[in-house]
């Protein structure tokens, strides 16, 4: 590895699709660079699972060829992405990160990838991720690292994805988020993350965690780059019975258009719900970053949301109850495939009645009919990622029963809303670790989350600052 | 409840269907206790006419039988 190629490698899609459609680099010799560049760094970081450089290598060459000839298939084609191992990838293992399915291959692409493939972009590999989108550490594979400091977590569960985009060892990739997944690890890391709207981007062929909670989406070192990694998924898919057919909108249409007169909506009083839990050099960061939106021209008023005194418990039941229907099976034949913490969390969605799972659902309904009215009256809610920088990693600590849902406050809400959500950062903490500011918007409203934040990380001036590693 | 005794976990686990080791058990408790007074709370929550409403939409395709 050369300096040339970790400048290569940090580019944005966006700049690397420039130089690929000009022909001054090629998409073989941005592959070459980013798996020289793995070689020498992911061994610090363990962010893949399972490596393809050879495949690699041969879709670049077929990129090469099709750009030369005039086919391009638009901004992805030829950029080497990896993305988490619960996506199914055709004819190459996806084990979710657990022994239980260590010998998977599957024999069709999950939609989301297949989508990616068509617009050309180049699979280095399948990221390690947290067991099943959960577990801690996974029963397979090496324990990933934040490349900001490597005795760090990179956060979870979309973990090695996040450490990989962010440490410049692939362009962009897909995490999963479920209570915050993919936005967790983006703040950790000093990356953006972003889920659409429920139903926009589809769950076919995608391990679950959660069927009514979980989401795919990009993770990206810019909101351009999400914006555009987001237009390549979204879309109707018969394959997912809860897929949307809405007409998918061109996410970037908003970018250049400024903030002025957007009204943000603060909800104060639930981040300080986190009191103890959350830090305070976040919030700080997170305030300061609301200040510079306001000078951009926003409106910043506060806003309150009720009812999130039994947030932990309605979000806990459900993705529990609903995890344990999906493993059961595997859990009463093959549990000593599952790690320890995996299999002692999701026991519990066992023990659940049906009138508990019941309850958790008629609560969330009222919960989306309350977040539903705050945005009738402010385009977005601005607020914090995660309630601290990444902490250290511990790889002895005790089970704790709800260490899910306690790094899971400040995001889960928006997967029980089905609402968009993008994490960019927007600060350091004093250890010169990331921290990141959330942008909420209504569902279906992707382009004015992506909007704000867009207009935020061109005045930040943060998104070229990249880990040491 | 907020204290549950061997018994009741075992008569849990039994309808549960799940056979777990001592260690296992030791564990899940650990989880469920976390759970028992916060689910007290949220059933004593008076939701008025709230309906269940998860995160799924509708879909001619389920009632047509197609995936």
């Amino acid at each position: 590895m050369n300096n040339s190629d970790r400048e290569l490698c940090f580019l944005s899609i966006q700049d690397q699709s420039r130089l690929i459609h000009s022909k001054e680099i090629s998409p073989v010799a941005l592959t070459e660079a980013y798996l020289r560049r793995i070689e020498a760094v992911d061994d610090k970081l363990g962010s893949y699972l399972t490596l393809l450089a050879d495949e690699a290598l041969e879709e670049s060459r077929l990129a090469e060829q099709a750009i030369a000839n005039g086919n391009s298939r638009g901004p992805l084609h030829g950029i080497p992405m990896g993305h988490k191992d619960l996506y199914d990838t055709k004819g190459v293992l996806t084990t979710g990160s657990s022994l239980l399915f260590r010998d998977r291959i599957p024999d069709q692409d999950a939609t989301v990838i297949a989508k990616l493939r068509d617009a050309g972009s180049v699979l280095l590999g399948k990221h390690q991720m947290s067991e099943f989108a959960m577990g801690f550490p996974a029963s397979l594979g090496p324990i990933p690292r934040n490349p900001w400091n490597t005795e760090h977590s990179p956060g979870g569960s979309s973990s090695g994805t996040g450490a990989a985009v962010a440490a410049g060892l692939c362009a962009g990739g897909l995490g999963s988020d479920t209570g915050g997944s993919i936005r967790g690890p983006a703040s950790l890391n000093g990356i953006v993350g972003m889920i659409p709207t429920y139903g926009r981007a589809s769950r076919a062929g995608v391990l679950p965690l959660s069927w009514s909670l979980d989401h795919a989406g990009p993770l990206t070192r810019t909101v351009e780059d999400a914006a555009l990694m987001l237009q390549a998924i979204s879309g109707h898919d018969p394959r997912d019975p809860t897929s949307s057919s809405l007409e998918v909108p061109d996410f970037s249409s908003g970018l250049h258009e400024g903030i002025k007169g957007i009204k943000i909506g603060v909800p104060r009083h639930y981040i300080a719900a986190a009191n103890s839990e959350i830090s305070s050099e976040t919030v700080k960061s997170v305030d300061k970053a609301i200040k510079e939106l306001e000078g951009l021209g926003a409106h910043v008023e506060e806003v309150e949301i009720p009812g999130l005194e039994h947030l932990r418990t309605i979000g806990s039941i459900i993705f529990m109850s609903e995890a344990f229907t999906y493993y059961q099976h595997f859990l009463r034949t093959r549990k000593e495939e599952f790690g320890r913490y995996f299999r002692n969390y999701v026991y519990a969605g066992a023990l659940f009645s049906a009138a508990d799972y019941v309850q958790a659902q008629r609560a969330r309904a009222d919960l989306k009919r309350k977040v539903a009215r705050i945005f009738q009256h402010v385009d977005v809610l601005a607020l914090p990622t995660h309630n601290g920088p990444a902490p250290k990693l511990n790889l002895e600590a005790p089970l704790d029963p709800l260490r899910f849902i306690r790094g899971a406050w400040l995001t889960m809400i928006f997967n029980m809303t089905s609402c968009p959500a993008i994490s960019l950062p927007c600060g350091y903490s004093e250890g010169g670790l990331p921290i990141g500011l959330q942008i909420a918007a209504k569902p279906f409203d992707e382009i004015t989350a992506i909007r704000v934040a867009y207009n935020y990380q061109e005045h930040a001036g943060l998104k070229d600052n990249h880990p040491p590693i | 409840m907020n204290n549950l005794s061997e018994e009741n976990f075992d008569l849990l686990l039994e309808r549960a269907r799940l056979q777990l080791t001592p260690e296992e058990k030791h564990g899940l408790k650990a989880v469920w206790q976390a759970f028992v007074q916060p689910l007290n709370e949220l059933h004593n929550w008076d939701l008025q006419g709230e309906e269940v409403s998860g995160g799924f939409l509708p879909h001619d395709r389920l009632a047509e039988g197609t995936k």
